[in-house]
């Protein structure tokens, strides 16, 4: 026995050397003779038939029109093998080479009819089917989460072979073996229900990334690379590859229990990157493209891509051992891993009574949930609100839990079949991380909370009156008597009583300023915003009145809103108006020399709206007049004689001046070391500002006979111009 | 027996250029008697020149005895000085030109690249090829420096690696144990020998 299979062993190895192409087909019939006439064939028999099944098949110098034919001579063989061995590698090279083939002999049964070829097809591809997600060739073991890691080179071989039946199945292009057959086949009589069985199969790669709960990296990254076969060959399914992807979170994939935390942290690694491989490769092969029906996934996927690729630079810089291991470790918790295995019994119960139909039908159940996955795709666009706020609209839990959706939706879920509600609601809840379960649970709680106290508190006012009206109406003797009726009265009042949410109460003195304040904050930040957006659309005549926000400049656009809301929006309440002066003024001190305009732009603003409010005759302006005053009470101390140019310019163009505001100027003239920008001013005013001449009279006379020093130039002017 | 065996499996090193990192790997594994082949990702060959910004390229396939005497030609005491002269000869005795990777039609066990973005372009190339050929390939990445300190460092990392998975191999064969369910296992022991060689693995598909 081992003496024969080691003379196959040299007869391969001979063969691979001297005329391969004529030569290795002889070994491999030879071999594949002697396993079918053993009894009991060896390990080590099965593994090397395997083995030399695909070197045939893929070796250069084998006639390439010969390798269907030999497929099929020894076909049957290796599905022999295949189910009667139990060593893996027999095994995976076994699933490998149906895998390799499977295209051609399709292709050869389409022509020749052949259908002891084609059931022996089916039934490989049966048997390869049912050991995905199982550790055959091995016996499961105790902790079926362990055993999703185990026998990863048969489920390697598995993943090809469904992503090679995948394409076999669906539309090709013109000259493939599908888009060859003809539906009214002899002997593949159902092309429809190939195609539907290769979506399912597609469903069933895409499910795994999304609903695997380990960390098994080696298969997720097959799949991945898998998904770029089919992603190239059928540019079709891309689409629901991609959304399909955009399911598959790495960062909720668990540590098995007996994995170093490197162990794990490595793995998360890998798959990540190689997440990034298979969206550059979609990319550059433009299989992703921002226009068409990929574009909805090309920007998040790029994103995801790029972030993927900081992540795995940082971790490289700051070193692959420079980690906390108890940050890094994510072990299944108990309850958790309770919960995945009772659900795994369930929908294996589940799967078991779905296979005893064999026609696919679409249910009503599947129907509804069908457009519950439309509705779903839907909602990722924010297209269809025509109302933003998130505001329940009635005092159902179900709008307490999904706000604005619950009209939109309109979907009833409590039509499905009691046992697809309980599957659907099973799946939700351990598809989702336990902690995001609970934080939305508790929003959920809380909004409900809030909801009750708003309902019980509009409630109370209004059952106090009636209860008063009672007491007050019975006479003090007859209580004894009246108390029966009051009780009746009162239960038959709260049953008629119809629920009516109270109106929100009004905001306290307190949030209105807090509120205020936080609208300013936001305004003066629109200062800071770096994008300047001035749009230049001519307006029409009847909308001069917009031209200013029109043309918008974020970096001196704010004061305007912030100007006009203290003079109009908000003037009827000095405090919030006062606020907003403040803030105003606030900014203006902070640099005074550049920002002599914002404070002219403002108090111009002011003494113009409160001259509109003024009837006719009356020229009093108090409140430009207060914030003037203080603004000149700030100014004047700091002013130095290289502030020349600034003062003046605010002296001539404030819209008003006083007496008050001349005789501010006073000190500055008194001292010595600033009395020639005072006197500079007075005489530039006397020139320009004819209205305050006499104020400026009055203050020349004051200041001559008050200071012997400055009575020289009183007098100057004061000769010179009156 | 042992030398035999690692002949069985086909290691493949890749760098840029498939001058340097690559090569020093190739000759190190080809020393321990492994089946080995090299080759380079880039678009072109590109090495160090007599001015910063003017290095010196060739199309992937020009023999490295071309380039080792176009360099002489340029200056001997430059190139001899900064060690491409000698990069070069150990090169051409081991093949004859630098070779592009998706240019090549091997099929190996094993791919070692030696820069992320070699890793990349790699594991990009297998998805396009469309795994035709089903067969599984394990592909790593050691991050290497492209100087010639680094190289052989990188190449000893390089050989501990393909011993581990070599004697894993073999022990697969014997006990029946699935070698891919060991490989996590082997990156997380080789990553805690050197830990400054940050490693990247995927399997892949021919």
């Amino acid at each position: 026995m081992s003496n024969e299979v080691a003379q196959l062993a040299q007869a391969r190895a001979l063969a691979m050397h001297n005329k391969p192409g004529t030569m290795l087909p002889k070994v491999l019939e030879t071999a594949m003779s002697l396993y079918r006439s053993t009894t009991n064939p060896s390990t080590e028999l099965g593994k090397i038939c395997a083995r030399l099944f695909m070197d045939v098949l893929n070796h250069d110098e084998v006639v390439s029109s010969e390798k269907p034919f030999i497929a099929s001579q020894h076909l049957s063989t290796l599905w022999l093998i295949c189910r009667s061995q139990q060593d893996h590698a027999t095994l995976r090279d076994g699933i490998l080479g149906f895998s390799r083939c499977y295209e051609w002999l399709f292709d050869l049964v389409a022509k020749t009819s052949n259908k002891e070829l084609w059931n022996t097809m089916d039934q490989f591809k049966s048997f390869i089917l049912s050991k995905w997600k199982t550790p055959y060739p091995f016996s499961p073991t105790e902790d079926p989460l362990k055993d999703h890691a185990r026998s990863l080179g048969v489920k390697l071989a598995t993943v090809k072979s469904i992503a090679t039946l995948v394409i076999a199945h669906t539309q090709g292009p013109p000259g493939s073996a599908f888009a060859s057959l003809p539906d009214s086949h002899p002997v593949i009589t159902s092309k429809a229900q190939l195609r539907v069985e290769a979506k399912k199969l597609l469903d069933c790669l895409l499910s795994y990334l999304s609903e695997e709960p380990m960390m098994v990296s080696s298969l997720f990254m097959g799949v991945l690379n898998c998904l770029g076969f089919i992603m190239k060959q059928r540019p079709q399914a891309t689409s629901r590859i991609l959304s399909g992807i955009l399911r598959f979170n790495v960062d909720n994939k668990y540590q098995q229990d007996d994995e170093p935390v490197l162990q794990y942290r490595l793995a998360k690694r890998f798959v990540e990157r190689c997440y990034k491989v298979f969206v550059q490769y979609g990319l550059k092969a433009q299989l992703i493209k921002s226009s068409g029906s990929t574009s909805q996934y090309h920007a998040k996927l790029s994103k995801i891509s790029q972030t993927l690729h900081v992540i795995g630079e940082e971790t490289k810089s700051k070193g692959i051992m420079n980690f906390e291991s108890k940050q890094v470790e994510r072990k299944m918790p108990s309850r958790e891993r309770a919960k995945y295995i009772a659900f795994l019994k369930s929908s294996s119960q589940a799967a078991s009574l779905n296979t005893e139909p064999k026609q696919p039908r679409l249910s009503p159940d599947l129907q509804l949930l069908h457009a519950l996955q439309k509705y779903t795709m839907t909602k990722s666009s924010t297209a269809g609100f025509f109302n933003t706020s998130p505001v329940a609209i009635d005092n159902t839990y179900a709008s307490a839990y999904s706000l604005m959706n619950s009209k939109h939706s309109e979907i009833d879920i409590s039509k499905l079949s009691p046992g697809v509600m309980a599957k659907l609601c099973a799946e939700s809840l351990y598809q989702c991380d336990t902690k995001k379960i609970i934080t939305g649970l508790s929003i959920v709680a809380s909004r409900y909370t809030d909801l009750m106290n708003k309902a019980s508190h509009s409630e109370f006012p209004g059952k106090r009156p009636l209860e008063n009206g009672n007491d007050e109406s019975q006479p003090a003797k007859r209580q004894e008597v009246a108390k029966v009726p009051e009780e009746e009265e009162i239960s038959e009042d709260e049953d008629k009583q119809e629920f009516t949410l109270g109106p929100p109460e009004p905001m306290s003195k307190e949030e209105k300023k807090e509120h205020f304040a936080r609208i300013l904050a936001h305004i003066i930040n629109v200062r800071n915003a770096e994008e300047e957006e001035d749009t230049k659309e001519e307006a029409p005549d009847n909308l001069l009145h917009k031209v200013r926000l029109m043309k918008w400049n974020s970096k001196t656009s704010w004061l305007t809103l912030l100007t006009r809301l203290a003079t109009r929006g908000v003037n009827h309440n000095n405090e919030m108006s006062n606020t907003a002066r403040l803030a105003i003024y606030e900014y203006f001190l902070d640099d005074f020399g550049n920002r002599v305009d914002v404070v002219i732009e403002w108090l111009s603003e002011e003494w113009y709206f409160e001259t509109l409010q003024n009837d006719s005759g009356v020229k009093e302006t108090p409140v430009y007049d207060e914030w003037s005053l203080k603004v000149l009470d700030a100014l004047i101390p700091v002013l130095e004689p290289s502030h020349r140019r600034l003062f003046i310019r605010l002296v001539s163009e404030l819209p008003r001046l006083t007496q008050l505001h001349i005789d501010k100027i006073k000190s500055v003239c008194l001292d010595p070391l600033r009395s020639s920008l005072g006197f500079q001013s007075l005489r530039f005013m006397i020139m320009f500002r004819p209205p305050v001449k006499p104020f400026i009279e009055k203050l020349l006379i004051s200041m001559r006979e008050q200071d012997e020093s400055v009575k020289e130039q009183c007098e100057s002017i004061l000769k010179k111009f009156y | 027996m042992s030398s035999e065996r690692n002949q069985s499996l086909k290691f493949c090193t890749v760098c840029a250029s498939n001058n340097n990192r690559s090569m020093e790997s190739h000759r190190i594994l080809k020393e321990a008697g492994y089946n080995v082949s090299s080759y380079g990702t880039g678009s072109a060959v590109r090495l160090p020149g007599l001015s910063e910004d003017k290095p010196n390229v060739y199309a992937f396939g020009t023999p490295y005895n071309d380039i080792y005497n176009d360099l002489k030609s340029q200056s001997v005491e430059r190139y001899k000085s900064n060690g491409l002269l000698e990069m070069l000869d150990r090169n051409r005795k081991l093949k004859r030109a630098p070779e592009k990777w998706q240019e090549g039609l091997k099929v190996f066990d094993f791919v070692i690249t030696c820069e992320e973005r070699c890793f990349d372009a790699v594991c990009e190339d297998l998805m396009s090829r469309g795994g035709q050929l089903n067969k599984i390939v394990h592909v790593f990445n050691i991050n290497i420096r492209d100087d010639n300190e680094n190289a052989k460092i990188g190449g000893k990392a390089i050989l501990k690696l393909a011993d581990t998975l070599s004697q894993k191999a073999a022990e697969s064969e014997d006990s029946g144990e699935p070698f891919e369910d060991c490989i996590m296992g082997i990156v997380t022991e080789w990553q805690e020998l050197y830990p400054h060689l940050p490693l990247l693995y995927s399997p892949g598909y021919y």
